[in-house]
């Protein structure tokens, strides 16, 4: 329910200076405009508004463009480009265009921000694309009932969809919706929308780099990121403080991210629930990690498409699911608060939570494994990788590569403590940059970093239609 | 025998005599003749008067002093100048009784290329909704006019404004204070704090205007608004010439303050000595000044024939050409042939740059200062004009769309766009600057909608007088617009629209706004002729008839293309 109104708080918030029109329509009917309905338009247009950096590329192939206005003011600059089969255009103040058709004249995703913020929304016709206070993918069909049905038409078959795809995506939906086709909305059998997806998956990776600033960490992993134009801090107009990044990071943060995430930790640091929520955080993170990390690794392929999603639970909710946790692999509760239960939980890195798994997701179940031998060898593992991947620079494939390796021909390899300490600041940056961004919102209510399972945007058809049919 | 011999040598004898006489008599009066022709043609050498340097009879000093009237039809071919118009408060009852205007005339080219169309202007006094949509409009300006410096917000109570809205507002100012919504101490006041102001203005690289300014401050500013400089727009400055032109002319008195106005300006690099208009920006990466052809059909010869105005020599700028056809509707539409996918410049058609010409200087030549309302001397930019409005009609009886497009703001994103007849290949094609398809945003613009009324007067352009002659605020001024889609008003005020209203509607009273000048010289022409500033400056001289930009013809469309 409370995801339920901070939705729609959003929506609300959003659709204010999209129907200011109507208002001053409103006003002047009545013969009288108030003073802030006075004549806009231009107003709506200040260089304030610029919260993008148009030299910055969204995408390979992309070009920064200038255009001579014929009219006092406006945007000097826009970029263009193609990606993902769409093509687009934004301009400064974030307001783009995405659509198949070089004219973006069809099948037009249109992404409008709010003045001055980093909260956009796109629309294409009665679909309504936001990020959700904790980033992740929010969708709004207009007019849709509680009755109606949905299903992903992929021009051959069709998919029936559970009805929470019009709301807060979770990763199977989103992974589904971004493999394009169209939406069907159907109402009593007869089809009420037929809404194209493509630019979806363009869309949702432009709402997210624009929500953390232009910031190359949180597109998917198969984005053609520009090579070497990550642009300067200098560059970008933003300010250095982010506290409400999107938590759907990349595998592998920039260090200037990392470095941001960190400074926000910083300064959370001091509030003793705070530190309490950390402690516990942090070793539900250990179980979740271990538990997966003993289940093996995830492919190559897998972590290429892995996002790391969020849930938001409550202290008590979050003391629930690590009980039950525990329950699940044979430990009591009472040895997850006594010194017994030592994992080193503070040497993950954000980084990791890459391999959490979503625990609504059910990704959990049917994994029985010892959790002292699988969990501490996962530990390891994930150290090697933190180590190739962070200090020897090899990206996140080539790593698993040598990880593979190493552990078929010469397994136990010695982990250099160095490593896990250098990269402590950024696993507590990393939770509680979560937690800090729900806090904010709310005293009681904690955002947790789930993780979203590298296996959970590929479940296989057989789990999936079972989490339908099971709801 | 002897005696016949002896006849034959008299008459011999005789002969001779005569023939030496008839000899001695040519010779002598040859001799006579020509004593006395040199005696009357010496003495006429002798009376020659010598020219004086500097008299009136010495005619180089005088082009190099400037003090030389441009020439102008009514100069050269003898043709009486138009008439001055009284202000409407200042008409006799009966004033419009007599025009000729009415007077159905066969259309079609003349020899010398002017043009007879086939559609007839409105003209008469304003009724009542007429004069309250004037006043609306003027109080645009009354709202938005910064006190400190006099210049008018382009857009509502957004501080910044163009040289082609300035034009606007002083269209608007003219059309005020000859509808009599304002009077003349109020019209001078504005003028010329204005102008002062234009005159103090920093200019691009010590060139020209910068493309735009802060209205508040009268900085120069970017697009943004923010302290900086962009480069400057030949089309802005054209038209802000032309009516610098209809000031001058009307009032002579402000004649000196506008020239120097002008006279600080460089205009070495805006027209090339081929004719060509030329813009600049400012180099992103180098930082250094960029010129580059500015205008396409439409706009470009509309501000050409600004620079033609005063005494500059835009010859390729004002022709036609290269342009293509479209057929839409069955009327064959004039656009721009280059081609934007090599130049990176859009070229759409729109209404508002043939209104424009076609409200104030009636389609004519810069140099017509004589011809009637009814013959349009830049024949084919009538002609042109027609069309367009022709295919505006069409489209409304063919589809029921009312139609009046031009350039339009909108409210929010894009913030502006071309909402065209037809453009990069696409007719009824509205885009935004950077090129998007934006259908949603296609209007009945109330500038286009108001000035097809006051230049057609026909069934359609009565539809189009229903739509836009209320659709104002009275608190802001006119509406930019009625939306196509039924999204309602586009609400937005802007200087543009306002002052384009306020000329139709002067235009009606009036006729062509453009007015002959009657002044003896001007300071534009002689002034620094003692320094080399006009030389450095590409100042021009007074234009003669040798100099007059050619009035050409096109072919002319007899019947629908389908």
């Amino acid at each position: 329910m409370k995801q339920l109104l901070l939705t729609t708080a959003l929506v609300a918030s959003l659709n204010a200076p999209f129907n200011g029109a109507s208002a001053q329509n409103a006003g002047d009917t009545a013969g009288t405009v108030a003073e802030d309905q006075r004549p806009s338009g231009a107003q709506a247009f200040t260089p304030e508004n610029a919260i993008l950096n148009t030299a910055v590329l969204f995408a390979v192939g992309a070009r920064e463009a200038q255009q001579s206005l014929r009219n006092a003011f406006g945007w000097p600059t826009f970029q263009e480009g193609l990606v993902h089969g769409v093509y687009f255009r934004f301009d400064p103040d974030g307001y783009a265009r995405f659509s198949p058709s070089p004219r973006l004249d069809t099948d037009v995703f249109e992404v409008i921000c709010r003045p001055r913020t980093y909260t956009c929304m796109a629309r294409k016709g009665p679909l309504m694309l936001t990020l959700s206070s904790d980033g992740r993918v929010q969708i709004m069909i207009d007019q849709v009932q509680a009755t109606d049905t949905f299903a992903l038409n992929d021009g051959f078959s069709e998919l029936q969809i559970p009805p929470r795809v019009n709301g807060v995506l979770d990763p199977q939906i989103e992974a589904l919706l971004s493999g394009g086709g169209s939406l069907v909305v159907r109402r009593n059998g007869e089809v009420l929308e037929d809404i194209s997806l493509q630019g979806f998956s363009a869309v949702h990776a432009y709402l997210l780099w624009v929500a953390a600033r232009q910031d190359y960490t949180v597109l998917p992993r198969d984005w053609p990121v520009p090579n070497g134009l990550t642009p300067a801090p200098s560059q970008t107009p933003q300010s250095n403080a982010w506290p409400n990044l999107s938590l759907r990071s990349a595998p592998v943060l920039e260090q200037s991210a990392a470095q941001q995430l960190a400074q926000v930790s910083d300064n959370a640091q001091d509030t003793p629930e705070m530190a309490a929520l950390r402690s516990e955080v942090s070793l539900l993170r250990d179980l979740l990690l271990a538990q997966t990390g003993g289940g093996g690794f995830p492919t190559a392929a897998t972590m290429a498409q892995t996002p790391v999603s969020t849930t938001t639970q409550t202290p008590v909710a979050i003391q629930s699911e690590l009980d039950t946790l525990s329950r699940s692999m044979g430990i009591a509760p009472a040895m997850l608060d006594g010194d017994g239960f030592a994992i080193e939980h503070d040497a993950f890195d954000h980084d990791h939570t890459m391999g959490m798994k979503n625990s609504g997701a059910g990704a959990m179940v049917g994994h029985e494994m010892n959790v002292d031998q699988h969990g501490m060898d996962a530990n390891v593992d994930i150290r090697h990788l933190q180590y190739l991947t962070g200090e020897m620079h090899f990206d996140t494939r080539t790593a698993l590569l040598i990880l593979q390796l190493s552990h078929s021909v010469a397994a136990g390899e010695p982990v250099d403590a160095s490593i896990s300490s250098a990269l402590q600041p950024s696993a507590s940056a990393s939770l509680f940059q979560q937690l800090s961004a729900v806090m904010a919102n709310d005293g009681s209510t904690v955002a947790l970093d789930a993780g979203t399972d590298p296996g959970d945007e590929y479940a296989l058809l057989a789990t999936y239609f079972r989490s339908v049919i099971g709801e | 025998m002897s005696s016949n011999t002896g006849k034959q040598g008299a008459t011999l004898g005789l002969a001779v005599a005569l023939f030496a006489g008839a000899a001695v008599a040519i010779a002598g009066a040859a001799w006579a003749i020509g004593s006395a022709a040199r005696g009357v043609f010496l003495a006429q050498e002798e009376e020659i008067i010598p020219i004086v340097a500097g008299s009136d009879l010495d005619s180089l000093p005088a082009l190099m002093r400037g003090n030389r009237l441009a020439e102008t039809t009514s100069m050269v071919r003898g043709e009486p100048m138009r008439e001055v118009v009284p202000r409407m408060c200042e008409m006799p009852d009966d004033y419009f009784d007599n025009l000729d205007e009415l007077e159905d005339r066969e259309p079609g080219y003349t020899r010398r290329n002017e043009y007879v169309r086939k559609y007839q202007p409105r003209r008469g006094f304003l009724n009542e909704r007429e004069m309250r949509a004037a006043r609306v409009a003027w109080h645009y300006f009354e709202k938005f006019t910064q006190e400190e410096t006099g210049l008018a917000n382009s857009v509502g109570n957004y501080p910044s404004t163009t040289l082609w809205d300035t034009a606007s507002y002083i269209a608007g100012a003219v059309a005020a204070y000859e509808l009599c919504i304002i009077e003349k101490p109020e019209f001078d006041r504005r003028i010329t704090l204005l102008l002062t102001t234009i005159k103090d203005l920093d200019l691009f690289r010590k060139e020209l205007p910068n493309k735009v300014y802060h209205t508040a401050t009268g900085e120069k500013v970017d697009y943004t608004n923010q302290s900086g400089e962009i480069g400057f727009s030949a089309l802005d400055i054209g038209r802000f010439l032309v009516w610098m032109r209809i000031l001058k002319n009307r009032y002579p008195y402000l004649g000196n303050t506008i020239d120097s106005v002008l006279l600080k300006w460089d205009y070495s690099n805006v027209v090339d000595s081929e004719g060509v208009m030329w813009g600049a920006y400012v180099d992103a990466e180098t930082n250094e000044t960029v010129y580059a052809q500015e205008g396409r059909l439409g706009y470009e010869e509309y501000a050409a024939k600004g620079f033609a105005l005063w005494g500059f020599k835009p010859t390729l700028a004002h022709r036609a050409e290269p342009f293509l056809t479209a057929s839409i509707f069955g009327v064959q539409i004039p656009y721009d042939g280059r081609d934007p996918r090599i130049f990176h410049s859009q070229n759409y058609v729109v209404t508002e740059s043939y209104l424009q010409d076609g409200l104030e200087l009636g389609w004519d030549m810069p140099f017509d200062d004589s011809s009637p309302d009814w013959l349009h001397s830049d024949g084919w930019r009538a002609e042109f004009a027609d069309r367009i409005y022709q295919v505006q009609e069409n489209r409304w009886r063919r589809t029921g769309f009312m139609t009046a497009r031009s350039e339009h703001n909108v409210k929010g994103p894009p913030y502006f766009t071309y909402d065209t007849i037809f453009s990069d290949g696409y007719p009824w094609n509205t885009v935004t600057p950077r090129g998007d398809y934006v259908p949603d945003h296609a209007a009945v613009a109330s500038k286009a909608a108001l000035g097809l009324w006051a230049l057609w007067d026909t069934e359609y352009t009565d539809v189009l007088y229903e739509a836009i002659i209320e659709l104002y605020d009275p608190e802001n001024g006119m509406f930019e617009g009625l939306y196509e889609r039924g999204q309602g008003r586009v609400e937005i005020y802007t200087a543009n629209n306002n002052g384009i209203i306020l000329t139709s509607l002067l235009h009606k009273v009036q006729g062509k706004i453009l007015t002959p000048y009657r002044g003896e010289t001007e300071v534009w022409f002689t002034a620094f002729r003692d320094q080399d500033a006009r030389f450095r400056r590409n100042l021009p001289d007074p234009p003669t008839e040798r100099d007059w930009l050619p009035a050409l013809r096109h072919s002319v469309q007899t019947e629908a293309d389908y």
